[in-house]
């Protein structure tokens, strides 16, 4: 990596920690709207929305990473991200800025993050004082494309 | 060679036009092939020979040297059967057939690959020439300067319709005499020869036309005009019998109709397909609209009458632009049962069984995408007609019927469905032995067995684990991947199950939606929220207070005109939050899997066309939802897959007992 390299984050806020994705894999932000829940999809599956006449898969990012459900208010946020050419949005409590940081300031994912499932973390970005949890949304969404759906099945 | 003076580009467009066709061809050409075996038809053998003749001319020109020279060794041997050498006997056709497979992958591998080089084609060009040399030494009447132009007419072939009359006559005459001159035993190699050296005549003339120009002889000229090769070369396929032997047949109509038609890309279809679904989301949701600011307004309801025109004639013009579009999807089923014969054919060698074929109503259409989801079905259960249904000649004597069985296939509409019946006069279904194995299974409960009609019973083939039992052990009766086959169609929106009678014959019967991308649907309630559920299986609506539920062993049910119809209570089975304390009030019978059910839910809506929208490949694996759609007022509603449900429930039951 370069010294100089620079990546643009989209970072928003979850259970009181800051977390940053990459802005090219975001392709909106909405403010939240009628979800409808869909039978038999597990449990951090919140539902569907209209997204300009496609339906698109809505995921409460507090469930998929093991916070505590929270109260949806003013500032709560749906983050819809492209993935592999599927679309997808999350719910975040708020989203805060765009962020540049420097590639090296990024550190490798700390072995336990509070009550977080750290699989999901691709490192840690530094800037001042702030910390910004960066999320692997490829992961975050892969496994549950098969391993958990396939189990949500047999029930 | 020629390749270098094309941009890549060009080049590539030029071969995918060239694939595109030679597919084309050699599809047709397979189909002509069986059925010349049992009709023998010299225009048709004529039609088999150009197509054949085309792939070699423009895979030569093209390069791909494997395939030209496989095509080249057909050619040889189609142009001596069309000269009426020699009579193709099975083994013939065989190796033709075989060598128009070895075509078609060499083709699919220049789609893929963008070379021939990848398949071994030496076994196959070994045969032909062995039969070729077979019908050499078998006639010498192939010898005869009188039989010549039937062969080497395709080298004076070069004329593009109107393009070129001119041309056509110097060139024409010019080559045939040449011909003449060169005439030996006919293979079309050497009049190839001899045209190179007198090609550049008529070449000359024709530079300032393109279009006419001798593709055999001259690959290279083909470059002018190889952006209309498509229609080139069927054209100059056409004008062939014109200076042969052939007199001159039907051919002005196909041309006319060549003329008429576009291909189109499919993905453009389903863009404008995709398109009109959002016109009809629109519609629906201005048509809701409408309907709120009058029931607001009634007072000033003459100013609404202009809303009220505009939104009668939206909704008209989007329901007939809606079924335009549809209909540039569909496809006659033909483009299914042409290959039917062909797997027919292979199939009774293959199990010693002779059988005849009908093939009715091919001309029945649906949606594009389901024709292809339908081949592999179809194989499936042809081959098993084929397998266990027909009996060997030897059987069907001592049963007395005759010795060559009968596989027959329909299509037809009814109503928004497309029908196709696979009928067989074989041994038919033993539904002692359905129901013996069910019971050896343990696949289902004794008495929910017991009560089932014939019908039922023998529709149990359908159930996975019956199946693959009757594979390993091979028992009578049929069923090898037959929930494979149901879960393919019900895929499709699509329904399918058996009729027979023990030693007569066995009917399978699939019901298909017209298209797949739009439905009617039922929107209902269930707890709180809304669901689409597909019209076409919807029989009635009950209101639950006019009729009575009981509860037999511990199942609900509904007894609507003397008949007990099971219940299956939707709000249980999607888990809805049922926290409040509104009643279910109404029940919708349904038709699925032949079978009649009731679903329980909360309200019934209404009537709604629904445009399916995927649910995305991360929610594709949820179950029992189809699919989602978006109502008039913008939100999102799942399509229920009904058929699934009941499945996973009668599963479920079962494995429970």
């Amino acid at each position: 990596m370069e010294q100089s390299e620079v990546v643009q984050l989209v970072t928003f806020n979850l259970g009181g920690e800051e977390f940053g994705i990459d802005i090219l894999s975001v392709q909106e932000i909405n403010r939240m709207t009628d979800i409808t829940k869909i039978p038999n999809a597990p449990d951090y599956v919140e539902g569907a929305i209209n997204l300009r006449g496609s339906t698109i898969p809505i995921v409460d990012l507090r469930r998929r990473l093991g916070f505590e459900a929270g109260a949806t208010g003013e500032s709560t946020r749906i983050v819809v991200v492209e993935l592999n050419e599927s679309v997808m949005g999350f719910i975040v409590d708020s989203v805060s800025s765009v962020l540049r940081i420097p590639t090296n300031t990024i550190e490798p994912p700390p072995s336990v993050i509070s009550h977080m499932e750290s699989q999901y973390i691709k490192g840690v970005g530094k800037l001042d004082e702030r910390l910004i949890i960066l999320l692997d949304i490829q992961r975050l969404f892969e496994g549950s494309r098969h391993g958990d759906f396939s189990m949500a099945n047999c029930a | 060679m020629a390749n270098e003076y094309l941009e890549s580009d060009e080049l590539k467009e030029i071969i995918d036009d060239f694939v595109l066709e030679s597919r084309d061809l050699m599809e047709g050409a397979i189909q002509d092939l069986v059925t010349i075996e049992t009709n023998p038809d010299a225009e048709i053998l004529n039609r088999i020979f150009r197509g054949v003749h085309t792939v070699k001319g423009t895979s030569s020109f093209l390069g791909f040297s494997t395939l030209s020279t496989l095509a080249h060794r057909a050619e040889d041997v189609l142009g001596k059967m069309r000269k009426g050498d020699f009579v193709p006997d099975d083994s013939t056709t065989d190796v033709l057939l075989n060598a128009c497979d070895a075509i078609k992958a060499l083709i699919e591998d220049i789609a893929v690959v963008g070379n021939d080089g990848q398949i071994d084609v030496s076994e196959i060009l070994q045969r032909l020439e062995e039969v070729n040399e077979r019908a050499e030494s078998g006639l010498s009447a192939s010898e005869a300067p009188a039989q010549e132009p039937a062969v080497h007419e395709p080298v004076l072939e070069p004329q593009a319709e109107e393009t070129v009359k001119k041309t056509k006559q110097k060139g024409g005459t010019r080559a045939e005499k040449n011909i003449s001159g060169t005439s030996d035993e006919g293979s079309a190699k050497k009049p190839s020869k001899a045209k190179k050296s007198q090609g550049p005549k008529p070449g000359d003339e024709v530079k300032a036309q393109p279009g006419g120009v001798d593709e055999t002889a001259m690959p290279a000229q083909e470059v002018v005009e190889t952006t209309t090769a498509e229609t080139a070369f069927e054209k100059i396929a056409m004008q062939e019998p014109a200076s042969a032997q052939t007199p001159k047949q039907a051919q002005p109509a196909a041309v006319s109709k060549e003329e008429q038609t576009v291909r189109v890309d499919v993905k453009k279809l389903d863009e404008l397909m995709n398109l009109v679904g959002e016109l009809v989301l629109g519609k629906n949701r201005l048509m809701m609209v409408n309907h709120t600011m009058r029931n607001r307004t009634e007072k000033e309801e003459h100013r609404l009458d202009n809303l009220n025109d505009v939104t009668n004639y939206v909704e008209i013009i989007t329901n007939d632009l809606q079924a335009a579009v549809m209909r540039a999807r569909l496809v006659p089923v033909s483009k299914l049962f042409n290959k039917v014969p062909r797997l027919v054919r292979d199939l009774s060698s293959e199990f010693g069984k002779k059988v005849d074929i009908a093939i009715e109503g091919e001309e029945t259409e649906l949606d594009k995408s389901l024709i292809e989801a339908l081949h592999d079905p179809l194989v499936h259960i042809i081959r098993n007609s084929l397998d266990h249904g027909i009996e060997t000649p030897e059987e069907r004597k001592a049963k007395g019927k005759e010795p060559k069985g009968h596989l027959s296939l329909k299509a037809y509409s009814e109503g928004n469905q497309v029908v196709i019946e696979i009928f067989d006069d074989g041994k038919g279904v033993n539904v002692g032995n359905v129901i013996k194995k069910v019971r050896e299974k343990g696949l289902m409960e004794e008495a929910e067995l017991n009560a089932l009609s014939r019908k039922d019973a023998m529709n149990l083939i359908f159930i996975p684990g019956l199946s693959t039992a009757q594979k390993i052990t091979s028992v009578s009766g049929r069923g090898v991947g037959m929930d494979v086959v149901r879960k393919n169609i019900e895929k499709m929106n699509g329904q399918v199950y058996i009729d027979s009678e023990e030693d007569q014959w066995t009917r399978l019967t699939i019901k298909l939606p017209l298209t797949l991308a739009i439905m009617k649907a039922l929107i209902v309630q269930v707890a709180k929220e809304f669901f689409a559920i597909p019209l076409s299986i919807v029989v009635e609506l009950v209101k639950l207070q006019d009729t009575k539920v009981k509860t037999v062993d511990k199942n609900e049910v509904v007894v609507l005109r003397d008949r007990i119809i099971p219940l299956v209570n939707l709000g249980e089975v999607l888990d809805s939050s049922t926290d409040d304390e509104q009643q279910d009030s109404s029940i919708i019978i349904c038709n699925v899997l032949d079978k009649t059910i009731g679903l329980k839910v909360r309200s019934v809506i209404g009537q709604e066309e629904v445009v399916i929208k995927p649910l995305g490949e991360f929610l594709r694996h949820v179950k029992w939802v189809g699919g989602a759609t978006i109502r008039g007022d913008g939100k999102v509603i799942l399509i229920l897959d009904i058929t699934t449900i009941i499945s996973g429930l009668n599963k479920h039951k079962s494995v429970a007992a």
